[in-house]
């Protein structure tokens, strides 16, 4: 059974562009706009990692990634943050809140991958 | 002390009336100190009273000037307040004027500055659709040459390459029609033996038959004897002449039988011959043909070969093409992360002037520290390095990849 990535992004090309290159390397893909709109496509599926944006509207990466580990069938679902912001105060703010790695917008494919393929061996 | 204040009052006509006076009381004084002078007197006071009128003319007359003089000034003074009131009253307007025109200018720039947001937002918003709509595009390129790649390799696999897939398989469905065909002539040949035998058997039963029909004549020839016999013998013969007489129409029914039996046998023979010799030839006929089709599917399946190799190695091609192209589009699709990015930059920018046109809608006018706050605001949104050492006047370098990561 491949295993399910969920993609948060309010950019589309940005969720296409992850989509095109986890899905190449037989990864499911589940996207979704903004963090509101994650947490409603959660719905109890088994996800295995959630890659997110920072800045989004209705519902940013940060409160996203604090509500999922509220959550006890996703607590210990690694989250990742892909962001443009690479300030040092979010990142702290995000290694508190219980995410496994920072990326810093634009992404080579590659290292999305190495990061994925870590995180979900 | 008269004097003291006519001079205080600073007064033209005082001046003079202060100068007569002053005149004579020093004569008096010099009268009082020098009396046995008196002649010397009079003829001063005369000389003094001459002196006095001539003075008092002339004061009147400087009194007179000085009284226009100072008409003069009170009009000039009252025209002076005129123009001053009218100077003011200019000032007032001129400052009404400016103060409209600068409200009407704040209000063109708000004005203006709404404009920039809504064009800022319109280009974000095409910008977005654009990239988006090319995105999906790429993507259903990248997808269309994936299938394409993968339809190419299914068919390098059947064609096959070597003898293998496809060219084999036809190579051994053909060479089981030969074997087939090989299969069918060989059972011909074992008709055609079958028929040569039914042939050879209808020859041994021909003599078989010409035998019995030798024998035949011999019985009929022996029972003519025995019907002579049995005539000298008289009566006692007449028993033996009957069996005599039967033997020999046994013999003849026999000789008959065999007379049949050796026509239809020839003809048997005769269609026999005729088959065989048809046999023969359709088996000959289709050695030739089964050599010339094994020729002929030999040279197919060279052909086929071939032309297998030359498809093999277009589809590689093809295929290599294909990966290369399908790379160039997975390159050309990470691109477009540049669309977030610029969307973003425009966002910061368009939400400042959104805050300045607030600003300048309040219709107060605007200071240092709300042109400064704005600014600290603007610098606190970013989110790129890029965004921030652009604003503080460093060189940004757009086409900057950060690609950090970080494990926690």
């Amino acid at each position: 059974m491949n295993k399910t990535i969920l993609i948060v992004d309010d950019s589309a090309s940005i969720r296409q562009v992850s989509k095109l290159v986890l899905t190449g390397k037989g990864f499911e893909v589940i996207t979704a706009e903004d963090g509101q709109d994650a947490l409603a496509k959660l719905d109890g599926k088994k996800i295995h990692l959630i890659i997110s944006d920072l800045n989004m509207p209705k519902m940013d990466g940060l409160s996203l990634l604090r509500k999922v580990k509220e959550l006890p069938a996703y607590k210990f679902t690694p989250f990742v943050m892909l962001t443009t912001e690479s300030g040092e105060n979010f990142m702290a703010q995000g290694k508190a809140a219980g995410a496994k790695a920072w990326m810093v917008k634009p992404f080579q494919p590659d290292n999305l991958l190495n990061v994925v393929q870590k995180l979900v061996p | 002390m008269n004097s003291v204040k006519l001079i205080a009052s600073g007064n033209a006509n005082s001046t003079s009336e202060w100068l007569i006076i002053t005149f004579i009381q020093s004569s008096l004084r010099y009268l009082h100190r020098y009396g046995v002078a008196l002649p010397y007197l009079l003829l001063g006071l005369t000389f003094g009273s001459v002196l006095a009128a001539f003075w008092c003319i002339w004061s009147m007359l400087i009194a007179g000037v000085l009284l226009v003089a100072w008409g003069l000034e009170r009009q000039l003074y009252a025209e002076l307040q005129h123009v001053k009131q009218a100077y003011l009253q200019q000032i007032s307007v001129h400052e009404h004027l400016q103060h409209q025109l600068a409200q009407q200018s704040d209000t063109g720039l708000a004005e203006l500055i709404s404009t920039l947001c809504q064009q800022i937002e319109l280009a974000r918003s095409d910008a977005n659709n654009a990239v988006t709509g090319l995105t999906a595009d790429f993507q259903f390129i990248y997808d269309a040459l994936d299938h394409s790649i993968h339809l190419a390799n299914n068919a390098s696999a059947q064609f096959g390459q070597n003898d293998a897939g496809f060219a084999k398989d036809s190579k051994v469905e053909l060479a089981n029609v030969i074997k087939a065909l090989n299969a069918a002539l060989a059972s011909k040949s074992e008709l055609v033996q079958s028929v040569n035998y039914v042939s050879e058997t209808a020859t041994e039963l021909m003599t078989q038959t010409a035998s019995i029909q030798k024998i035949s004549k011999e019985i009929n020839l022996l029972s003519l004897n025995a019907s002579i016999e049995a005539a000298r013998a008289g009566a006692a013969g007449r028993g033996f002449a009957v069996v005599a007489e039967r033997v020999r129409e046994l013999s003849d029914i026999t000789a008959d039988a065999a007379n049949l039996i050796i026509q239809r046998m020839h003809t048997l023979m005769s269609a026999v011959g005729a088959s065989s010799t048809k046999l023969s030839a359709s088996q000959q006929q289709d050695q030739h043909i089964l050599i010339d089709a094994e020729q002929k599917i030999s040279a197919v399946l060279e052909q086929m070969n071939s032309v297998n190799q030359q498809l093999s190695e277009n589809v590689q091609a093809l295929e290599q093409n294909a990966g290369t192209v399908q790379q160039k589009v997975a390159t050309a699709l990470m691109q477009f992360q540049f669309q977030d990015r610029v969307s973003q930059k425009l966002g910061h920018t368009a939400d400042a002037l959104g805050q300045i046109q607030q600003l300048l809608d309040s219709e107060q006018p605007l200071n240092t520290l709300q042109i400064t706050a704005i600014s600290e605001q603007l610098y606190a949104s970013y989110t790129m390095k890029e965004e921030r050492d652009s604003h503080q006047g460093a060189a940004s370098n757009t086409t900057h990849v950060e690609n950090e990561i970080t494990f926690f």
